[in-house]
């Protein structure tokens, strides 16, 4: 086994990574979380970061459809997303010390689904057998 | 009489990976109810078709988690142990009340267990055997699903959906000595990347819900399609479904079928229960003496359950579904093919939830052939090789869930996981990537090996659904944080060069999913 490879401080390196995450819930609605690495977080404590995070939602050709802010470390929010149909991504922003506007994180690209009519709620059954 | 349509039915088997050495949980009954209630009567089922030489052509996609679970010795000792207290529970309810009408019910329990306790003896315990065999003859046509029934769409990592499809071929091949043909998508979750990581694995279908495309016409609904890689698609009609789903709007909603909810375990003493429940808990028992009644009637007041009038509205039922399949194949008007209703329910429908759901579904297979129905059961790969030039579709997310999306896996209640599902595939794909060329001794290659299959467990669907449902929450939390600690153990081990050997072989015995994992399929692929 090559041991500069595995050594312990670079596998915990390498697992130490800022992540930006969006899910899809529905038509209308996407689950953003996140996670700073050590060195991020450490901006933020130092305040060399504001506290309030700058979430933009963007379509596949980069224009942004949706701003909202959020607090650095509540790590998750719901988005409403003003259209349905459409491919999106998330980039989140940080205001820096020098006033500048940062990108932190870039998610993941999902597919939103047109808005269809109501389907009948087939988990009922499911609640019933579970029971 | 040729046939007019073709009708699929899928039935899903699923039950969340329960394997508990410890000691007992009152989950484990999921296990034992599915096994008494309605895997063993589906055995029976094609058991009596084919003695009377009626081919069923029903589809089964059973899960990895449950297909390993009705192969666990462990289990099977527990199982044993289940049915004997439920026939010596019988025999006292037997002494305990002289009402005519409950000794009948109780004779029909008694029958319905003894059955059990003998499959499980005849089947050494093993009920894949009888199923591998109903696949030899061509009687019946098993499929696989993801490895743990995680929702796919959900998995943001590649290399996670590949592991989930992977694993769950590889499994099935174990099982049934040869490659499955068809996937279900668990709860039907869809998204467009799906399609390549099963064709890379060599399935030629997969279901969808209906909604997952624009249709417009009965014509659309009741066909067959590809998506753009090649692979076919059947889509699920929920109109027919709806009838048999529905405790509200279906057939299992008639006064005459037996009553889920009012069972024993909550109208007798709990000390009396205890004894064969082995729970201070009020907890079913599988023992229920009335009828629905009516959907109004409160439960206190249901009426006592007659079997045989049952026996005889199951029948009806089934000629009315029949008549509802003939009258919609009627308004086909498509010259170039048949019609096709495709028909997917949990396996566990019948006969655990629906008490006389086999027996419905027997008259079906039954009338068809004594009535000369012009109705053709078919399964998906028989109706590939029959069906020419499929339309090509672009289906959209979409899931069989309350409200067609992921909002039941995905929601408030729920949505902790999903940061943990995703930072422990993340470091599980990082670590397969580091080691995956590597000669790496077998204490290590095991505890990267275990990382995996707890990595697969987190995966489950069931952890977000038992905890929005709230029934069963604590237990859903308690196994997917147990799976994650599991995990973090195991890769500390493994980073820090000091594995801990014992907890290790815990681990292998008690989450012994997937003997022959390798932890490589987390690995990233130049082909995905």
């Amino acid at each position: 086994m090559n041991s500069e490879l595995f050594s312990k401080e670079r596998v915990m390196t390498s697992l130490d990574k800022t992540f930006c995450v969006i899910l899809p819930k529905n038509f209308s609605k996407i689950y953003l979380f996140w996670k700073f690495s050590n060195f991020k977080i450490e901006k933020f404590e130092k305040k060399e970061y504001s506290h309030n995070l700058i979430i933009k939602i963007l379509d596949r050709d980069n224009n942004t459809i949706m701003e909202t802010s959020e607090i650095w470390n509540s790590g998750k929010i719901y988005l409403n997303l003003p259209k349905d149909n459409l491919s999106c991504y998330v980039k989140i922003y940080a205001n820096t010390i020098n006033g500048k506007l940062e990108e932190i994180a870039t998610s993941n690209i999902i597919d939103i689904p047109f808005e269809k009519e109501n389907k009948v709620n087939y988990g009922n059954y499911k609640v019933m057998i579970k029971l | 009489m040729s046939n007019k349509g073709y009708l699929i039915i899928n039935l899903h088997a699923h039950l969340p990976f329960i394997n508990h050495i410890d000691k007992n949980y009152i989950e484990e009954n999921w296990f034992f109810e599915a096994v008494v209630e309605s895997y063993v009567p589906f055995i029976r089922m094609i058991e009596n078709l084919q003695k009377d030489n009626i081919k069923p052509s029903i589809t089964l996609s059973l899960s990895p988690t449950l297909g390993a679970m009705l192969e666990n010795e462990n289990l099977e000792k527990k199982l044993k142990i289940y049915i004997n207290s439920r026939l010596e529970l019988i025999e006292k309810e037997f002494s305990r009340e002289n009402d005519e009408r409950i000794h009948k019910i109780l004779k029909v329990y008694q029958n319905l267990y003894e059955q059990a306790a003998e499959m499980v003896v005849r089947y050494s315990g093993d009920l894949i055997t009888p199923l591998k065999r109903f696949q030899a003859s061509g009687d019946i046509e098993i499929i696989t699903t993801s490895a743990t029934h995680s929702i796919l769409p959900l998995l943001i990592h590649k290399e996670a959906i590949d592991a989930q499809i992977t694993m769950a071929v590889e499994d099935y091949k174990d099982r049934f000595n040869k490659a499955p043909l068809g996937f279900w998508l668990p709860e039907c979750a869809y998204d467009s990347r799906i399609p390549d990581f099963l064709k890379i694995n060599d399935l030629k279908y997969f279901f969808l819900e209906d909604n997952s495309v624009d249709l417009n016409s009965e014509n659309e609904i009741l066909s067959h399609y590809k998506v753009s890689n090649g692979l076919n698609v059947f889509l699920r009609d929920s109109n027919s479904s709806m009838q048999v789903w529905s405790s509200q709007f279906g057939y299992p909603g008639n006064g005459e079928y037996r009553e889920f909810y009012r069972d024993i375990g909550y109208d007798r003493e709990i000390e009396y229960l205890k004894e064969f429940t082995g729970s201070d808990l009020r907890i079913p028992t599988g023992l229920k003496y009335y009828r629905v009644t009516s959907l109004n009637t409160e439960l206190s007041s249901k009426e006592y359950y007659d079997y045989e009038k049952a026996l005889i509205r199951a029948e009806s039922d089934a000629r009315d579904f029949l008549g509802r399949i003939i009258s919609r194949f009627d308004s086909y008007n498509n010259l170039k093919s048949k019609p096709l209703i495709v028909n997917c329910y949990d396996a566990e429908l019948f006969g655990h939830w629906w008490f006389e759901g086999h027996i419905f579904l027997e008259n079906i297979i039954r009338i068809i052939r004594k009535d000369r129905i012009p109705v053709q059961i078919i399964t998906p790969s028989e109706y590939i090789a029959i069906s020419q030039s499929p339309q090509f579709i672009s289906p959209q997310l979409s899931s069989w869930g309350e409200g067609g999306y992921f909002d039941p896996w995905l929601n408030e209640s729920n949505d902790f996981i999903q940061e943990k599902i995703y930072e422990a595939t993340e470091k599980m794909i990082n670590l397969a990537n580091r080691f995956k060329n590597q000669d790496l001794s077998l204490l290590y290659k095991r505890a990267l090996n275990q990382s995996a299959r707890e990595v697969l467990l987190l995966h489950s669907s069931d952890w977000p659904f038992l905890i929005y449902l709230g029934s069963h929450r604590e237990y859903a939390i308690k196994r997917f944080y147990s799976h994650l600690e599991n995990f973090e153990k195991l890769i500390k081990g493994v980073i820090d060069k000091n594995i801990d050997e014992q907890l290790l072989i815990n681990l292998e015995k008690q989450n012994n999913i997937f003997p022959r994992i390798n932890f490589k399929i987390f690995s990233s692929k130049s082909n995905i």
